[in-house]
């Protein structure tokens, strides 16, 4: 089902895309949104700095990038209020850090000091890099705690992201042991997951706040393959090793399709041979040319995804009589100077790059029906092709983010001309200085009295949100109440829906009550009390006092003018999410409840669940009752037998004691009953809605024991050698009668042969007969007609 | 913009050419509404960007599952938001964009059925097949139950079934 659902969705929206325009808009509102860090408090700073000061006595040697962190950057950083280093502090810092052997990499250590001065969290990530390795996710799980907490010290906005295990946990080398175990159990084999030439292995613990309630900490474990050719696993487990996520990609990787194989392939060379984000700028010519090679190795001729198309149809090794790829940038940069006049010192200089060196000039040979050629881009600014053979320059144009991605990548010739232009002018940057006056400047909440009263926005102005104050806003929030604004305090709640989602007049978003209307604390008291009141909840008076209230408060919900208090009760006790219990409306203005409601999205719940019934009739019965759809003979047994929902009740009841929980195995009657009763969802439909009927076969039709024959044979030879014996003896059969016309008398029997290794989710085939005649309408035999 | 900022920057930029069109197609499906579905894109990335720090997963399925979580989040408070109250956002054929490739009919009836679909059970239809979310992720993006979602997943299945197979044919 799913690959029928992804081929409608992106054929039926195939000129839906990512447009240039929208490509800008969001590197617009990252370049103009950054939040610029807030200033430490001079309190804290002293607080801070006699703390460190100690630790700055004590020290005694510095042997590596770690040292150099604790115990020259850190008492550093806290002795001045600013984020940043001075260029004279910077100095310091590398001269000290050089007098004991320590040397950042040449590129790092020439950005740092062309930039003049430097995040203070940035340039200590940068030292305890060069010790513990460029990529903190496979640092032990003690040093990321390490940097954590350092940089929370620093500035105490930022929060401490890594934890450590604690007593009664596992450590990080017992939950890896845990995973790989778990990988053992999965796959039936020993993956070679603790030889680093095969695996790096990534790990983090984390405390997460899900909501005001609860805070989960987790382990996440991942082997990231160093060979194209071997499985990448991901698993999270809780502190004590219980797998609760896990994930591989082992099955693509041997049975997968030819394009699905690609893409996993493709995917595993960005992760091996990339920069730590996959850009394929750091990749060799001869990774490129064994990408291909492995691709042509599928057998694959074209691809959906563009990346692939392009690879397939070009080459990357370059013939003899080229120039070399150093000439080729040496032409390119002429004519990039000449051409745009540009200082060409300056496009080749490497040392001050803003990304790594070898992507501040990025060349690549490409090949395809006859052109070769090399292309040349420096930084994300310019772009050239040169002849490969001649040295022609036969293309010299800009290129910013707002051009299309590949076009770094693939011959001009291959992309499509749309997509080749010049789409949108590069943003002109901002400097920090002007982005921090900017986020300073910038007013937030100005009074839109057509929206909402001016006391409303003076609320919002008196929190202080700007440019230089959302960080530490959000952090505050994320920590004390979760990345979910539902449960936020209503104040920020409506905060962050009018900055992000700039509501319009008269339209319903989150608002705050008056002076004069019924305030919170009495709101929920009242909610509590109305919800209490419900008929039809079994909730015991425990039940009742565990609940915690959500709490939204909603301008315009009952027309323009209203203020209305939504408290959603709700219970944390079984699952973490909470499970929504009762949700109550007050107009604020009046103090009167509007509406109060029960309602359950678990299930096994005291009250009843409204989604596992169909849509009922004024006779209590299902709407579609009596449709034509299903024969007379149908009906009749319905009204005698099921016509009334305490009747059916106590049938399901009893059915699923005696044939178990799993509907779909249900006898053809039981079966009938289930779909007829629990899942006609008229309302959701309309007047669109065809029921279409779960039935019962008669006398004259085909026996289940005669459909079940008939569809194993013909299974069995559709699928040739498709499936193994282990395959069919992993099978249950799925029976369906259905009343439907393409039955020569109106019934088919639908068979699904589902398979338990997968919990019965999905299915090796299913077949449709002919109800009377045993006739073959439809057969399927691929995996996963779920 | 600073070394990391740049270095986040990048990685957004690469992860709009990998997820973007299918995040933007995702919220527009959610959303019934292309101009939406555009800024809630724009908001996903954003949004991406923002928590970039938090994310140190380094693989390509859990970067899609990041996405498509903040993506579903999105779309989730962008419906609570002003709007989707009050407002009806029924989508129109003749609103609906041009195809590129030729559609089947199998691919625009299973299209328009998951168009037509009750909210509840497009939301998982689409996280669960089309995001390509695990069950408990779609759980962690619609605030229920793995075995909740399941049970939508099953109904939302059901419908999806009777609507293609049963049902068109009785029409």
């Amino acid at each position: 089902m799913r690959k029928h659902i992804e081929r409608a969705i992106d054929n039926n929206l195939s000129s839906l895309s990512v447009t240039g325009t929208l490509h800008q808009r969001i590197l617009n509102d990252i370049q103009g949104g950054t939040p610029v860090k807030k200033k430490m408090s001079l309190a804290l700073v002293i607080a801070l700095s006699l703390l460190l000061i100690t630790a700055v006595a004590l020290a005694a040697v510095i042997l590596g990038g770690k040292d150099v962190v604790e115990q020259v950057i850190a008492p550093m950083a806290v002795k001045t209020d600013t984020d940043r280093f001075t260029k004279e502090e910077v100095e310091e810092i590398l001269e000290l850090a050089k007098k004991h052997g320590i040397t950042l990499d040449p590129h790092f250590e020439s950005r740092v000091r062309a930039e003049g001065s430097y995040f203070k969290d940035e340039l200590a990530m940068l030292f305890a890099k060069d010790q513990l390795g460029g990529q903190p996710g496979t640092w032990d799980v003690e040093d990321q705690h390490w940097l954590a907490r350092l940089w929370h010290q620093m500035n105490p906005e930022l929060p401490i992201y890594a934890a450590l295990p604690e007593e009664g946990e596992l450590s990080q080398q017992e939950i890896e042991q845990a995973a790989a175990q778990y990988i053992k159990q999965q796959t039936g084999q020993d993956e070679d997951l603790f030889n680093l030439e095969a695996y790096r292995i990534y790990r983090s613990f984390r405390q997460i706040r899900q909501n005001p309630y609860h805070v989960i900490r987790e382990w996440s474990v991942s082997f990231d393959p160093r060979k194209p050719d071997l499985p990448m696993f991901r698993l999270s487990l809780t502190p004590q090793g219980e797998v609760t996520d896990y994930w591989t990609d082992l099955r693509t990787l041997l049975h997968g399709t030819k394009e699905e194989k690609a893409r996993l392939l493709t995917g595993r060379f960005h992760n091996i041979h990339g920069n730590i984000y996959g850009s394929q700028d750091a990749w060799a010519q001869e990774t490129w040319q064994d990408l291909k090679d492995r691709l042509n190795a599928l057998g694959l001729q074209q691809s959906e995804l563009r990346e692939i198309k392009y690879i397939l149809q070009q080459n990357y090794t370059p013939p003899e009589s080229a120039i070399t790829k150093e000439e080729a940038i040496r032409i390119a940069a002429q004519a990039v100077s000449t051409h745009f006049k540009v200082d060409k010192d300056s496009l080749l200089d490497t040392s001050v790059g803003k990304f790594a060196p070898e992507t501040k000039v990025f060349a690549i040979y490409l090949a395809s029906g006859g052109q070769q050629r090399y292309k040349v881009s420096f930084e994300y600014d310019y772009l050239v092709e040169v002849d490969a053979i001649t040295g022609d320059v036969l293309i010299t144009d800009v290129y910013s983010p707002g051009n299309d991605f590949f076009r770094r990548y693939a011959l001009d010739s291959l992309i499509p001309a749309d997509k080749r232009a010049y789409a949108t002018p590069r943003p002109t940057p901002m400097s920090d200085e002007e982005m921090f006056e900017k986020a300073q400047n910038t007013e937030f909440f100005p009074v839109n009295e057509e929206l909402a009263p001016a006391w409303f926005f003076e609320k919002l102005q008196a929190i202080g949100y700007n440019g230089n104050t959302a960080t530490g806003i959000f952090n505050m929030l994320y920590s004390q109440y979760g990345d979910d604004s539902r449960y936020w305090p209503i104040l920020y709640q409506a905060m962050y829906e009018v900055k992000e989602h700039r509501p319009e007049p008269g339209t319903t978003f989150a608002g705050l009550p008056a002076d004069s209307d019924m305030q919170q604390e009495e709101a929920v008291q009242l909610a509590f009390t109305s919800a209490r009141q419900i008929p039809g909840s079994h909730l015991t008076d425990a039940d009742w006092e565990q609940l915690k209230p959500i709490i939204s408060f909603y301008f315009n919900l009952y027309g323009e003018g209203s203020r209305t208090w939504q408290i959603d009760l709700t219970d944390f006790q079984e699952n973490h999410h909470g499970t929504q219990v009762a949700a109550v409306r007050i107009d604020a203005i009046t103090g009167k409840v509007r509406s109060a409601s029960l309602t359950r999205e678990r299930e096994e719940t005291p009250v009843r669940d409204e989604d596992a019934w169909s849509t009922m009739g004024a006779d209590g019965r299902p709407v579609v009752w009596r449709h034509k759809n299903a024969p007379d003979s149908f009906w009749e047994l319905m009204e005698a037998k099921y016509n009334d929902r305490e009747t059916v009740e106590k049938a399901l009841k009893k059915w699923a004691e005696e044939y178990g929980e799993r509907e779909g195995f249900w006898p053809p009657e039981p079966a009938a009953v289930v779909a007829l009763w629990r899942y006609h969802d008229t309302e959701s439909f309309g007047e669109e809605y065809v029921p279409s009927f779960e039935g019962i076969p008669g006398p004259d039709d085909l026996t289940q024991e005669r459909a079940e024959e008939i569809a194993w044979q013909a299974v069995k030879e559709a699928a040739g050698d498709k499936y193994t014996q282990a395959d069919y003896d992993s099978v249950r059969l799925k029976f369906i009668f259905r009343y439907d016309q393409r039955g020569s008398d109106g019934t088919l029997w639908w068979i699904e042969f589902s398979d338990e290794r997968l919990n019965y989710n999905t299915s090796l085939a299913d077949i449709m007969l002919d109800g009377k005649t045993g006739e073959i309408l439809e057969i399927n035999t691929d995996v996963g007609n779920g | 913009m600073d070394t990391t900022g740049q270095a986040h920057q990048n990685v957004i930029e690469e992860w709009i050419r990998r997820y973007g069109d299918r995040v933007l197609r995702l919220c527009a499906m959610w959303l019934k509404d292309i101009h939406l579905a555009e800024d809630a894109t724009q908001e996903t990335f954003l949004k991406a960007w923002k928590a970039l720090p938090r994310f140190t997963a380094q693989n390509a399925q859990s970067e899609q599952a990041f996405i498509m979580r903040i993506a579903a989040n999105t779309c989730r408070d962008l419906r609570r938001g002003a709007w989707f109250r009050h407002v009806d956002r029924s989508l129109q054929l003749s609103d609906l964009p041009p195809q590129i490739m030729a559609v089947s009919d199998e691919d625009r009836s299973i299209y328009l059925t998951i168009l037509a679909m009750p909210e509840k059970h497009r939301q998982v239809i689409l996280l669960y097949y089309y995001a390509g979310l695990t069950l408990k992720e779609c759980g962690q993006a619609l605030g229920l139950r793995a075995s909740s979602v399941h049970h939508r997943l099953k109904q939302a299945e059901a419908h999806l079934k009777t609507q293609l197979e049963g049902g068109l044919s009785h029409a």
